[in-house]
């Protein structure tokens, strides 16, 4: 069994988190490499091979968002961030440095399992196909339909693809260049207010209540994360 | 009032070389070289004074007793001295009246320079450039022309007089043309009178008339006391004349400084003072000037900027560190560097050096002399004075400016210290509840301290989060991401934050379908959302309703966050924004009085508004107005007018 068990490299300086997350992880059927610093952890990243790799914004040897780059250079191994800033510009600067997601601190058991689980999810099927269910609706990439409680919605070609993008990184964030860059193209990039006005539209159609989004949710400043298909999702 | 520890008194008004010297000097010193030399014999901080020897023993010793002199160095005088002679010795007064007051009396080398005392070249000069050249400066033989023509004019009256009086009376129409002589055009005048005028009384009016010889002794008393009271006359009276102009000197100099302080001391930053005391230098020394300041970085930067990068150039660097260091004048006519172009003078305030002062005549003017050097020390002096108390001015500001923050930090403090050790304490004591039951644990770990943990250590972060908010926003160090977002959107993800707080609690939104994108920070808007929603819900009863509003008008996007709880205290509208300010200073709800000083810094940096009024029905209406951006595009949804 151990042999299954996803590995998770943690690159943190401050020990006391460092224990904690091994007792989370650990717990939580992975297993747990710790790295006290950046250096440490890119060599770790690049010897020991992780299936996940979470790591500290703030180390004292060497810029977090360093150590997401170098790694993209050679592996597509997830990266989740770790970061204690709730400055929205670092969140972007990590996720477009080529991060997956990011956990702010402090952050509870669940929050940081159901990111886990979702990269994981990602790395071993990148390019999800066919059905897919999140509570009601009901997303066919194969026919190109949008189904709400079994009635279908009629959505405009960009509004159809703004949903699959969301969509196939369902539970992840979404930041705005992210979707400009799949949507219109590299060309409209920093023009944040499309996405906006856009999934305001494609939220009146799918949400009961827009004011109150229970599918496309907003990470203010950052960008949007569409809720995990149920399989997912941690119940905590 | 500083204590001076020596007077040099000098014969001249403006060279201190020739009957003033200071302990046995072999060659004349020039006055500086004997300043300096007072000064390292007397020690820095002890100026000593230069007086002319013009005044009288009393004066100079009512100066000595004024001013606590320590120590007196008279220059004293070998030569012949008629004057000396009768009235007696004034080094000898001064010697016999300071008593306690050490006087030291040098041997003076130089007679011939003292005799030519009233007509220096320099002493001219001096005259020249403070105000109209008088009769003092005057060529010799013009005053000794001039004496001749009044020992005439006397003759002719007294030709006329001998016709009614005896011949001795005659001789005070002489005197009185020595006195004439003396008060009006000089000592040679004078003396050119007495002696003239001695030998045409006797050879006019002393029988045997129209020769020199004297056949009478009566008359030969009378030719002796005539020469000798003009003589006399003619000395005192040339003193007092000497001691007028001095005085006329001092006083024009005490007016140009005394204008230059008045100026100064209405001087309300640093380029008023540079403005006032180098138009005050241009206009009585006709040269241009420079202030030199040294910053706290070391640098020496100029004061006035404008137009005076040509004498920046002009000024030498090394001379104008020298001068600083050293605290010593430099340049043109000193004995410092006297081939430079400029005068260095130090800027010397009371608590220590403040910069240099460059002075750059304007061409072929001669160097200053003595007395000019004085004064511009003396505005110099003033200069780094004016400077000092700008320096102490802006000084007290800022202390005054700290002090301010240091209360605001003090009660952070104490506020913050209060409600994070109160969490901190419940997770303390929870934690180690934990630790002491630990052989309880397998029987099931005590779900309720865990919680109490959990709950506390949220409430922590929660306060830590907001004081971090507020710092920033104080420090100034946010900038604005302004974009364009859906009110609906902020409100969404603000709701979905506080899911756990609201709970059950009904909340109401109502936005309308056409309102205008705010222009906004999204991640600062939303904390001022979350605050407002949070103020609300933790004020107000949870049965109670909250609602959202939205409109816009006059391209302004006003929002209300309206609640039907307990309201605010009247009176207390504006006191909610300060911060630290709790309406309920005791009770179950805990914060940190942070929240809406968050608010009302946001939506202000926003250009926007935020303010609270109680509801007529009960309950509190926050408001919030923020302004439209200035053009929006075709998608963002402008208001269809």
């Amino acid at each position: 069994m151990t042999a299954e068990r996803p590995a998770v490299i943690v690159i943190e300086d401050e020990p006391q988190l460092r224990r904690v997350l091994r007792t989370m992880l650990e717990t939580n059927g992975f297993r747990c490499i710790e790295s006290e610093s950046a250096r440490r952890g890119l060599l770790d990243a690049k010897t020991l091979r992780p299936d996940l790799i979470l790591v500290d914004l703030g180390l004292p040897d060497r810029d977090g968002l360093d150590v997401i780059r170098i790694v993209r250079q050679w592996s597509t191994v997830p990266i989740i961030v770790l970061t204690a800033r709730t400055e929205e510009t670092t969140k972007i600067a990590a996720l477009d440095a080529g991060a997956d997601d990011y956990v702010t601190k402090p952050f509870t058991v669940g929050e940081l399992l159901a990111r886990l689980r979702v990269a994981l999810r990602r790395a071993s099927d990148s390019n999800p196909s066919g059905v897919i269910d999140i509570e009601a609706l009901r997303v066919d990439l194969v026919h190109r339909r949008v189904y709400i409680s079994g009635q279908e919605v009629h959505l405009t070609p960009i509004e159809y693809r703004l949903l699959t993008v969301l969509v196939k990184n369902a539970g992840r964030v979404v930041t705005y260049n992210h979707l400009l860059r799949h949507v219109w193209g590299p060309d409209k990039i920093e023009q944040h207010d499309f996405v906006r006005t856009y999934i305001a539209d494609l939220r009146r159609k799918l949400e009961a209540d827009p004011a109150r989004p229970a599918y496309i949710l907003t990470e203010v400043g950052v960008g949007y994360r569409l809720l995990a298909p149920v399989m997912e999702r941690v119940t905590n | 009032m500083f204590a001076m520890d020596a007077i040099f008194i000098s014969r001249q008004l403006s060279r201190a070389s020739s009957t003033c010297g200071s302990c046995a000097l072999d060659s004349i010193p020039s006055r500086n070289e004997l300043y300096s030399r007072g000064m390292s014999e007397c020690g820095r901080n002890s100026p000593a004074a230069f007086m002319p020897l013009g005044f009288f023993a009393p004066s100079i010793i009512l100066f000595a007793r004024v001013r606590s002199v320590i120590r007196t160095i008279v220059g004293k005088w070998h030569g012949r001295d008629l004057r000396r002679r009768v009235l007696g010795s004034i080094v000898g007064a001064i010697v016999r009246a300071t008593g306690k007051i050490a006087s030291r009396v040098t041997a003076n080398r130089d007679i011939y320079c003292h005799r030519r005392a009233h007509n220096n070249p320099e002493f001219t000069q001096a005259v020249d450039i403070e105000g109209p050249a008088s009769s003092l400066g005057t060529p010799r033989w013009r005053g000794y022309f001039s004496g001749v023509l009044i020992a005439a004019g006397c003759t002719a009256l007294a030709a006329i007089m001998s016709i009614w009086f005896a011949p001795t009376n005659l001789a005070m129409v002489y005197l009185l043309g020595v006195v004439l002589a003396a008060t009006r055009l000089g000592r040679n005048a004078a003396i050119a009178t007495s002696v003239v005028g001695t030998l045409a009384f006797d050879f006019f009016f002393i029988p045997p008339i129209y020769s020199f010889a004297i056949s009478d002794t009566q008359y030969l008393i009378t030719a002796i006391v005539l020469l000798t009271v003009g003589l006399v006359i003619s000395s005192l009276a040339s003193d007092l004349r000497l001691q007028a102009h001095t005085a006329t000197l001092r006083e024009r100099r005490t007016a140009v400084l005394y204008a230059l302080a008045r100026e100064l001391a209405t001087a309300s930053s640093l380029e008023d003072i540079a403005t006032s005391s180098l138009s005050h230098l241009a206009k009585i020394f006709d040269a241009s000037g420079l202030i030199l300041l040294k910053r706290p970085d070391g640098a020496m930067r100029s004061l006035r900027a404008a137009g005076s990068t040509a004498l920046i150039e002009l000024t030498d660097t090394a001379i104008t560190d020298w001068v600083f260091t050293q605290q010593a004048i430099a340049g043109t006519g000193t004995d410092t560097l006297p081939s430079a172009s400029a005068i260095y003078l130090p800027l010397n305030g009371t608590l220590g050096k403040v910069g240099v002062l460059v002075v750059h005549r304007n061409n072929r003017r001669p160097p200053l002399v003595s007395e000019q050097q004085r004064l511009l020390e003396a505005f110099a002096n003033q200069i780094a004075v004016a400077v000092e108390r700008d320096e102490l001015r802006r000084a007290a500001h800022s202390s005054a400016y700290a002090a301010q923050e240091e209360r605001l930090r003090s009660s952070l403090l104490s506020s913050i210290s209060h409600d994070l050790r109160t969490p901190l304490a419940v997770i303390g004591a929870s934690a180690s509840s934990l630790l002491q039951g630990n052989s309880q644990l397998s029987e099931g770990i005590p779900r309720e301290a865990v919680q109490t943990i959990h709950h506390e250590a949220q409430q922590m972060t929660h306060m830590v989060n907001k004081i971090l908010d507020m710092t920033r926003l104080e420090a100034g160090s946010v900038q604005l991401d302004l974009q364009s977002y859906h009110l609906e959107e902020i409100v969404g993800a603000v709701l979905a934050r506080l899911k756990d707080q609201f709970g059950q609690r009904a909340v109401s939104i109502e936005i309308p379908r056409d309102l205008p994108m705010l222009y906004v920070d999204g991640a600062l808007f939303e904390k001022v959302l979350i605050n407002l929603l949070e103020n609300a819900a933790q004020y107000t009863p949870a049965h109670t309703h909250i609602e959202v509003l939205a409109s816009h008008r006059d391209r302004q996007i006003e929002i209300q966050v309206l609640d039907d709880g307990p309201g605010i205290p009247e009176g207390s509208e504006l006191q909610v924004f300060a911060k630290f300010y709790r309406a309920h200073a005791e009770g179950s709800v805990t914060g940190t009085g942070l929240g809406l000083a968050i608010c009302s810094a946001i939506i202000e940096a926003h250009g926007g508004r935020i303010w609270v009024e109680n509801r007529p029905g009960g309950g509190a209406i926050f408001s919030l107005v923020l302004p439209l951006k200035a053009a929006c595009n075709e998608r963002t949804q402008c208001p269809v007018s």
